[in-house]
């Protein structure tokens, strides 16, 4: 709906019937009053007219006009006075929560995408304060996943940095752990994009080695305990060179290597292997 | 705590608004129940006294009959009157709600605008800043980005030459630096 095509004016049902609703409540009373006040009063000057000794006046302006003017000027100070308390009540109710919603908005502008946008339940705006919780919860997903890719390059460059580009391209050999860190369990973690990245942007061999039993070394208690750790290479293999060295690229030729390391392993089968993610 | 801004005496233009039409209906019903009554009470005692008693007797209902009437054209009128109130705060609201779901989606443009008599406009200032600053975040970031994928293709190059490791290394460098940026970025970003 465009600026000037806003043509709806009942927009916010809820909203806009609770504001018409406190003033159609104020103008009824002031009505009511009005009734009330002026019947009396004017009851009363009847009265007093009817036992009135002398009675000098000939029109209904003249006996009852001064009734209807007190009741109406006292009837209309109360009035004045209703609508006022009446427009302060609302801006109070209205000023809350929108200043709540404002000071969301800032911190969110700040960078702040942690803490929710909401409002106490009986507030004003509820919907505006879901509006904007909602975009918060999608910027915040979308930052998340950017963090996530900055990891992921962050990883892939420090290895290019450490790994040695230069051994690989003198045809020296490079060992890399792919996991990228010692899990101290059995079975396989998720392997780091490092070693595909290498191994796609250089086109070395990648010979895979399973290694099994440095999960049972216990330090310090194993220091001088004779351990068995059994390696087990596998064939040699090339990764298919992509077109392009994309992310998904990277993410399946890992997939591919640890793969390789866990059919390596004589006894496979006992591991565990988690697709890279 | 601040209250919310508004256009420029909003709420003055409301009470004087609402009480305007108050004071026309008031005027108009105290007219209806003198019109209703007789203008005359008559020549002599007698008939003035038994114009008198007869006014004291339909008072009520005449006052109350009249009033009902004026107060359902008044009712109305404060009905509509702050409709057209109501919408210049209820308009506002419904688009900044259109224009967080906007942003939520990625339509970063901060252009939201808001009629001339609109209120809530320090939230729609408020809103656009926000849209601005994510939009300048996610464009430097874009730039970093293409920065780095110009920088890999140009590592990618030089593996496949022999004896380029100095340029390799510097290219990677280089790399560390853009992504140095990219964290500096994403770091002004709690998630």
């Amino acid at each position: 709906m465009g600026i000037a095509g806003r043509k709806i004016y009942f927009i916010k049902k809820d909203f806009q019937f609770r504001f018409i609703l406190r003033f159609v409540i104020t103008t009824t009373v002031w009505a009511a009053a009005t009734v009330s006040l002026f019947t009396i009063m004017a009851g009363k000057r009847l009265e007093e007219f009817l036992y009135s000794p002398h009675i000098n006046i000939k029109t209904t302006s003249e006996l009852l006009m001064p009734s209807a003017i007190h009741a109406h000027i006292i009837s209309l100070l109360f009035f004045t006075a209703l609508l006022a308390y009446a427009i302060r009540a609302l801006w109070k109710k209205l000023g809350g929560p929108l200043y709540s919603l404002k000071k969301d908005i800032t911190r969110m502008t700040s960078g702040d995408l942690v803490s929710g946008v909401a409002l106490r339940g009986d507030e004003e705006f509820q919907d505006l304060a879901s509006d904007l919780d909602r975009m918060r919860g999608e910027l915040r997903d979308r930052f998340v996943r950017l963090k996530e890719r900055e990891d992921a390059l962050s990883a892939a460059v420090s290895t290019l940095d450490r790994a040695g580009l230069t051994e690989l391209r003198r045809g020296l050999v490079l060992g890399m752990f792919p996991e990228g860190t010692r899990t101290g369990r059995p079975g396989l973690s998720p392997g780091e994009p490092g070693t595909a990245l290498l191994a796609l942007r250089t086109g070395a061999a990648i010979v895979p080695v399973g290694i099994w039993g440095t999960e049972g070394i216990k330090l310090p208690a194993n220091l001088f305990k004779r351990t068995n750790v059994h390696l087990q290479f596998g064939k040699p293999y090339r990764l298919q060179k992509p077109q392009r060295i994309t992310k998904q690229a990277v993410m399946d030729a890992t997939d591919t290597i640890m793969r390789s390391v866990a059919v390596a392993r004589t006894t496979a089968s006992r591991f565990t292997w988690r697709k890279w993610s | 705590m601040e209250a919310f801004s508004t256009r420029r005496r909003f709420g003055l233009y409301l009470f004087v608004s609402t009480l305007i039409i108050v004071l026309l209906g008031a005027a108009l019903g105290g007219a209806g129940v003198f019109a209703l009554l007789p203008a005359n009470l008559g020549e002599g005692y007698g008939a003035v006294l038994s114009t008198v008693q007869g006014m004291e007797r339909t008072l009520l209902e005449r006052v109350a009959g009249i009033y009902a009437v004026m107060s359902v054209l008044i009712i109305g009128a404060v009905m509509l009157l702050h409709l057209f109130y109501s919408h210049r705060i209820a308009g506002p609201a419904y688009r900044l709600g259109r224009e967080s779901e906007a942003i939520g989606q990625g339509r970063l443009t901060g252009g939201i605008r808001f009629r001339q008599k609109d209120n809530l406009t320090d939230m729609g200032d408020s809103l656009n800043q926000a849209a601005t600053r994510y939009r300048v975040r996610v464009e430097t970031l874009k730039d970093h980005l293409s920065l780095m994928e110009q920088k890999v293709d140009s590592a990618a190059t030089l593996m496949q030459q022999e004896g380029k490791a100095p340029a390799l290394e510097q290219t990677a460098d280089e790399m560390k630096t853009i992504l140095r940026n990219v964290s500096a970025v994403l770091s002004e970003v709690r998630t």
